[in-house]
Formats: C-alpha cells, structure tokens, sequence
C-alpha cells in the first residue's frame, strides 16, 4: 500500500482541501480496500479500484464546503514566488495568467473540474480518471474535451469582463 | 489556444499545488489493522476517531431525513454532505467553489445576532447566520459564485418593501466601497425587481440604464443612485435584476460587465 499512499493522499487533497482530513479519507479507504480485497476483480487493475475508494472516502470527508475553495487560490498564490530565475515581469505574466486560470476554473461545473484536476493536476491515466468520476473510460476523453471547451469560454469572459 | 497548450498550462498549474507532505498512512493502516485482527470491536474504534463513525451516522440519518425538511434545510443539508454535480457511487468532486459554509454560526468573524459595530450605521437587521438566510428566503437564497469574493462576511436580515430579506456583505474580492471597508454588497428579496427596488416609480428618466442579467430584465446605476429610499446606501454603482423569483441588488465598485457577470454567477 506504501506505493500507492501519495497518490491516494494527494487525491483525498485535492477534494477536502485539508491535510487532516486527507490522511482520514486516505486511512479509511486503505481498510476498507483492505477488507474488500475479496471482491477485487481478477485483472482488473489496483490503482484505479483503490482511487475510487479513496475519492469516495475524500468526500465524505469533506463537511465544510467554504473550503471547497482554498486549495486552487493557494496554488496561485504558492506559484507567485516561483521560477525565481525568471525576469521579474515574466513571473508578474505567470502570476496574473494563473489568476486568470484559476479564475476560470471556479466557474466551471464540478465535474469538468474533476476531469481536470483528475489528469493535469494529479496526472492520473483515462482509466483512473474514470474510476474516481464513475463513468466508463470511453467518456473520459468527451468529458475532459468538454472541460477544456468550458475552460476557454470561461477565459474568454474573464479577458472581455476584464 | 490549442488543448495541447492549455493542458501544458494546467499542469504547470497542477506542479504549483503545494500539498502536504504524504503522511505514512500505510502504516498507520497496518497497525490498526493488526489491532483489530486481535481485539476488533474495541481497538478498531480506539484506532480511529469515534467521532468521524458518530457523524458519518449523524449525517445518513440526516440525509434520509432531508425529504422531510423544508426546501431551505434541505438544501443546507444537502450541501453539507452531497456535492451539487456528482452524487453517483465513485463519483468525487473537488472544490465546489461554493463559497458557502453551511453552519448554525453567523458568517465569519462575528459573534452570533451582533452587528458589526462598524457596520452598524448601514445595516440595522439583525445578524444571521446563511443558514437562516437560506431559510427566510425560503431556501431561494443565491451567492455569487466568484473565487475572489468567497463566503460572505456579514448576513444581515432586513426588510426589503414590506417583506423579508437579507443582505449578504462581503469584505475581500473587489476595491472597497468608499471607506466602509465593505467590497460588495448583495441584497435579497422574493418577488419582483420593481416593486421590492423601484418602488414602482418610473425609470424612464432616471441615470438606470436597461441591461440584461442572464437573459433576465435588469438595470445598470454607475453612480448607485436609484429611485428608491432603500437602505443601505453606499458609494458605489448597482446593479437591479431579477432570478429565480428573487429580486436582487448588487453594490460593488466594479464596472457594469463586471458587474453583471458577478450577477450572474449567482446560484
């Protein structure tokens, strides 16, 4: 299980936004896989089985929904002091471009979200993207162009409002 | 932009999320579980908060009791446990980007049915907390639902022609308005734009200029003067529209498109 922790806990991260209640999401869902190891598919592959866990676990987790916000605001504000080999004005445009990013992203559906998150953020296959969304491995990729549609159309009205 | 280029862009964005550390929960888990095997009744609950498995129940229980309840608990009761988008098995979600928090307390930073002393002068209902908001409003209540505003600081109730309603300020997210310290003010109220803001007095030559919120009928003030006496009146530009049955007035030193975006975010 050690090599699935970081995964999972980084999983469990993103959706409750609070490292404590991420071990506990991560914790229940590792014994609860655990004990549903019985009825793990034979070739069915692990990670994507035990993603789901951890992501249904994660959102029980979640009680507090103020701070369904926090963890994108903090990723822009971490990525401000970033890059400190570039010129000052080229880290200003990061900045102000991943404002705008992060901007556009609070106004997207919760599901084109997690599609996003699921494969740029944590870097999860279609597979495992699927799993933690419930939906068949085929609609990853429909679901994830959708996001990235809303996405600019989100940016789009970001520049115009600007 | 291509998706190649703003998929690069978002895990650039992806690589600055600055998680925790990954504790050593795989161990954690073993030892728990090794616990168990000896005294499982006992030690699995030592080992893991008694609490967490008193509130999973409190919150099945509650969520079977929703259908119950009145549209605006419910509606609090299912944000509290069930994100708004995906409620299927497996289906997780991350970041509403709700800013509510649906809790018995009055909204940040202020003890509970106190105004803000320095708010006092403007809102003179009593502070509530956006539970009881959701409830005067018969569970219609909207937020904007902007990353920079969040939750809102202050709820206040008031009475918006002869009806209940709230006023929901917010502190952070846009320049202040005036010295008040207040970055945008939402006001509430069931029933229509003109009759709760206009007082059904005309606005042909009024500075209201006709603008559309979403498809609905709305008007623009850049200088916040309407013709009305409602309260509270700050130095700013307004925003009048109508959504969902809820007459609503928006007060934030932004500019009209900015404005009306804000608008309609609401939900």
């Amino acid at each position: 299980m050690r090599g699935y922790q970081e995964v999972a806990f980084r999983t469990a991260y993103l959706i409750t936004g609070d490292a404590s209640e991420a071990e506990e999401a991560t914790q229940e869902a590792f014994v609860k896989a655990y004990r549903a190891l019985g009825r793990f598919r034979t070739g069915a592959r692990f990670r994507p089985w035990l993603l789901a866990i951890v992501a249904n676990e994660a959102r029980n987790q979640r009680r507090a929904a103020a701070r369904r916000a926090g963890l994108f605001l903090r990723a822009a504000q971490e990525g401000t002091t970033e890059n400190s080999h570039s010129s000052p004005d080229a880290t200003v445009l990061a900045a102000e471009r991943r404002e705008e990013l992060l901007e556009a992203l609070g106004g997207l559906r919760e599901e084109a979200r997690w599609a996003i998150g699921c494969r740029y953020f944590l870097g999860l296959s279609e597979e495992e993207t699927a799993a933690i969304l419930g939906c068949a491995r085929g609609t990853v990729k429909s679901r994830l162009s959708r996001a990235l549609k809303s996405l600019r159309t989100e940016i789009a009205k970001e520049g115009d409002a600007g | 932009m291509p998706d190649r280029e703003l998929a690069r862009e978002l895990r650039e964005l992806g690589a600055l999320i600055d998680y925790p550390p990954t504790p050593d929960v795989a161990r954690t888990v073993r030892n728990a579980l090794e616990e168990a095997a000896n005294d499982q009744p006992r030690r699995l609950r030592m080992a893991f908060p008694t609490m967490r498995w008193a509130a999973v129940a409190a919150a099945f229980m509650l969520i079977i009791a929703v259908p119950t309840l009145s549209p605006g608990l419910r509606a609090t009761l299912s944000d509290w446990f069930v994100a708004d988008d995906l409620r299927s098995p497996g289906g997780p979600v991350v970041d509403a980007g709700s800013p509510e928090r649906q809790s018995e307390a009055p909204a940040a930073g202020f003890s509970k049915s106190r105004t803000s002393p320095a708010l006092a002068p403007l809102f003179s209902g009593e502070r509530i907390s956006l539970r009881k908001a959701r409830i005067t409003m018969d569970g219609a209540l909207l937020l904007p639902r902007m990353r920079k505003l969040g939750k809102p600081d202050e709820i206040y109730a008031a009475e918006i022609s002869r009806k209940a309603g709230v006023v929901l300020v917010y502190r952070e997210g846009f320049p202040p308005l005036g010295d008040t310290g207040i970055s945008l003010v939402l006001t509430e109220v069931q029933g229509d734009l003109e009759p709760a803001y206009l007082r059904g007095k005309t606005t042909a030559e009024s500075e209201l200029e006709r603008v559309s919120v979403d498809g609905g009928p709305g008007y623009w003030s850049a200088t916040g003067r309407i013709p009305s006496a409602m309260d509270p009146r700050l130095p700013g530009p307004a925003l009048l529209w109508e959504q969902g049955g809820v007459a609503l007035r928006l007060e934030a030193d932004v500019r009209k498109e900015r404005a009306i975006r804000i608008a309609e975010s609401a939900r």
